[in-house]
């Protein structure tokens, strides 16, 4: 099934990509993305220990499940205001 | 600025993610109640320093359909713990200047202190909840600035 990543912030600027689409397998988790994002993007690994997912622009916890066609988040820790 | 971007809703106001410079009277006519007798109103700014380091100006990034939906959240929050009667809620995105507002919230209650206590409730609030990003500019460099991880239902 496919989805859509969304990077902001930093993560943006570090993967040059604002927005990709991916394959996943069924099942796969919020927190399974982590694996294939560091392996895609190298050089944004440390910055994964700290980012926050959305799903369909609601926060996720890393054990939501993905469906096909989600709209998921990469947020860094947020600075507004 | 229109302020046209009202929800809705009896009670949630104003939430607006802006490109451009955000118009305080507007803010402010939006809320606008014979009912209340105290308003508050709360400016973020651009400062020309951080952490010891002068800042020359500032952008902002936010996810956008995101954003609105939990600057709304923001307001309903406000809206649960104390009896305000009108809310509005602006945050600017792009590059800002020293000086020039980012955030605009406006809380207006039939008291002083309800208006006061649920301004500061909002934007404590929205920082912990609403995905902005902003990054420092200096004389000699940029940074995203050091953010906290959202809190999450």
């Amino acid at each position: 099934m496919k989805i859509t990543l969304k990077f902001f912030g930093q993560l943006r600027e570090l993967t040059k990509c604002d927005e990709t689409e991916i394959q996943v397998k069924e099942d796969t988790m919020v927190e399974d993305l982590i694996w294939v994002l560091g392996e895609r993007f190298p050089n944004i690994r440390e910055h994964l220990k700290v980012v926050s997912f959305s799903i369909d622009n609601e926060y996720a916890g890393k054990g939501t499940v993905l469906q096909d066609g989600n709209v998921v988040g990469l947020l860094p820790p947020i600075s507004g205001g | 600025m229109s302020l046209g971007y009202c929800r809705p809703s009896a009670e949630v106001e104003v939430v607006q993610l802006t490109p451009e410079k955000i118009d305080i009277e507007a803010l402010l006519q939006g809320v606008d109640d014979h009912a209340t007798g105290g308003v508050v109103l709360f400016l973020g700014k651009v400062r020309n320093h951080a952490g010891g380091r002068e800042v020359t100006r500032m952008d902002y990034e936010a996810y956008p359909e995101m954003a609105e939906a939990k600057m709304l959240e923001v307001e309903k929050q406000t809206l649960g713990k104390w009896p305000v009667q009108k809310i509005a809620l602006v945050h600017r995105t792009g590059k800002l200047q020293l000086g020039e507002v980012s955030v605009a919230i406006a809380v207006a209650c039939a008291h002083r202190k309800d208006a006061f206590e649920a301004c500061r409730f909002a934007i404590d609030t929205l920082k912990e909840i609403v995905p902005v990003w902003k990054k420092e500019y200096f004389a000699d460099g940029e940074a995203w600035v050091e953010g906290v991880i959202p809190r999450t239902p």
